[in-house]
């Protein structure tokens, strides 16, 4: 019996590293079907709506994936994920790719893969009308209080641009946004495209004026995988560029004007008819 | 590629300043629950609305989540007008559910001790205080001591439930450093070592007191 055992043990270790090294390109085939990381509370990009469906510019982006891999843009299973759950999702398996929200830095990208990036995302901070500020030189007061996620670019803009701010460090879009409608906090920063939203929806907040900050850099959000697959990643990659600059841009724009209300940066710097 | 030793050397000293707060965090939350327990105890072992209102309260707060009744002091209480800091919420958050099975324990510790025994004391001429004091206290203390151990383990892992509202303890620093390096499985392992060191403290602090006591079983 011990001896079956440790036989089968045995087997065990030779089979894993030969399984291993079939490609997520394959085993999505095989499978039939796409397992895909996103969050459900960042609107526009993945969010729940009112019927309870999950949806959003990334939901729309994912079911495309599946569409070109398997024929079927249904033929996709969505796992839905807290911030800190998403990087051990992709390593260990559970999704395929993860497409939430994730924002490419270099302190990332020595343990996970990114594609290029499918979307340029700005910073907005939006704050209570009530506290009457126009600026975010004005926000910089030890009187207001500022909730950001706890995330290092939303920290490092802070400790720049805001070191006498009060800070609160959340986990989630939806907390900040809590916070700031209950009187926690006074203002709160986060993604351009969420900013917008609740902007829209909510008539007490308001929009600070960023300008010559940091806060209007671009940041570059992407799809990211468990590295070394280059085979899956190439797929998914030159998936991305096709969307964003090249047989795919028409549906781009569709996607950009759908959920984001305006149109996306153009296919080219320069003007392609001009050459 | 977990265990990484260069990473690990740069997270612990980060970790372990969280861990300042987690302790604070636990250490007051569990001695503010050893008198607001009692309190409630007693109150619910008296006869009429006082008890009532004692046996809704431990009901209630033991019958719904920690992080509502968190979101409910933090976010709540500052709708209304008399916003809390994070940590003030969290502890005070911590000790209202944790006052409810404090309160609980107490019970079941004095009602462990046999009505003939009371009888007994009384009928060797002892007051009420010596009673108490030399046959009831003892015997309840003794045997109130394992589930203590165990409720202040429970408040020490509890605590990390404060990284939901802004509070800087241990477990919000880990999501910090796991969403800045991507590298979940290295500071979640270091987080759950640190909380297992703290505990076994816990743990241990109660075996001795428990062998200390034993002369009372």
């Amino acid at each position: 019996m011990l001896y079956r055992v440790l036989l089968a043990l045995a087997l065990a270790c030779i089979a894993v590293p030969a399984l291993a090294q079939e490609s997520q390109l394959d085993v999505v085939l095989k499978r039939d079907k796409l397992i895909v990381g996103t969050y459900s509370t960042s609107p526009p990009l993945a969010y729940v709506d009112e019927k309870g469906d999950l949806v959003g510019f990334e939901i729309d982006l994912a079911h495309e994936i599946a569409k070109d891999l398997l024929g079927d843009p249904k033929k996709v299973e969505f796992v839905v994920l807290q911030s800190d759950g998403r990087f051990p999702s992709a390593l260990s398996g559970k999704i395929d790719f993860g497409l939430c929200s994730t924002t490419i830095t270099g302190d990332r990208a020595v343990r996970i893969a990114f594609t290029r990036p499918y979307i340029d995302t700005g910073n907005s901070v939006v704050v209570r009308k009530d506290a009457h500020i126009k600026t975010i030189q004005e926000l910089n007061d030890p009187k207001f209080t500022y909730a950001i996620l706890n995330v290092p670019p939303a920290i490092e803009r802070a400790k720049q641009v805001l070191p006498n701010v009060k800070q609160l460090l959340l986990d989630s879009p939806s907390a900040l946004f809590l916070a700031v409608k209950t009187g926690r906090a006074t203002a709160f920063n986060i993604d351009k495209p969420i900013a917008d939203f609740y902007e829209h929806e909510n008539d007490d907040l308001m929009r600070l004026d960023v300008a010559g900050t940091p806060f209007a850099y671009v940041q570059q959000d992407a799809i990211f995988l468990k590295p070394g697959d280059f085979k899956w990643w190439l797929f998914l990659d030159t998936w991305v560029g096709e969307l964003r600059s090249g047989s795919r841009y028409s549906q781009y724009v569709a996607w950009y004007q759908k959920w984001l209300h305006k149109d996306p940066p153009p296919q080219r710097f320069y003007d392609f008819n001009k050459y | 590629m977990p265990f990484d030793p260069h990473f690990i050397a740069r997270l612990i000293p980060a970790l372990l300043e969280g861990a300042e707060v987690t302790v604070e965090l636990a250490i007051l939350t569990f001695a503010i629950c050893l008198v607001w327990g009692l309190i409630v105890a007693l109150a619910n072992s008296t006869h009429g609305p006082l008890s009532w209102i004692a046996g809704a309260y431990i009901q209630i707060v033991r019958n719904t989540p920690l992080l509502i009744q968190m979101y409910i002091v933090y976010f709540g209480f500052s709708m209304i007008g008399f916003g809390l800091s994070g940590f003030a919420s969290g502890l005070l958050a911590l000790c209202i559910q944790n006052g409810g099975y404090v309160a609980e324990i107490y019970r079941g510790g004095l009602q462990s001790v046999s009505p003939r025994q009371y009888e007994a004391g009384r009928a060797l001429g002892m007051r009420r205080w010596t009673l108490y004091t030399s046959v009831v206290i003892p015997q309840v203390i003794a045997r109130i001591v394992p589930p203590m151990t165990n409720q202040a383990i429970s408040i020490t892992k509890d605590t990390s439930q404060v990284a939901a509202i802004a509070v800087m303890d241990m477990m919000k620093v880990a999501q910090v450093w796991v969403e800045s390096s991507a590298n979940t499985y290295d500071v979640f392992l270091g987080v759950a070592i640190i909380y297992l060191v703290l505990t076994s403290v816990a743990s241990a602090a109660g075996k001795l007191f428990e062998r200390r006591l034993a002369f009372a079983q």
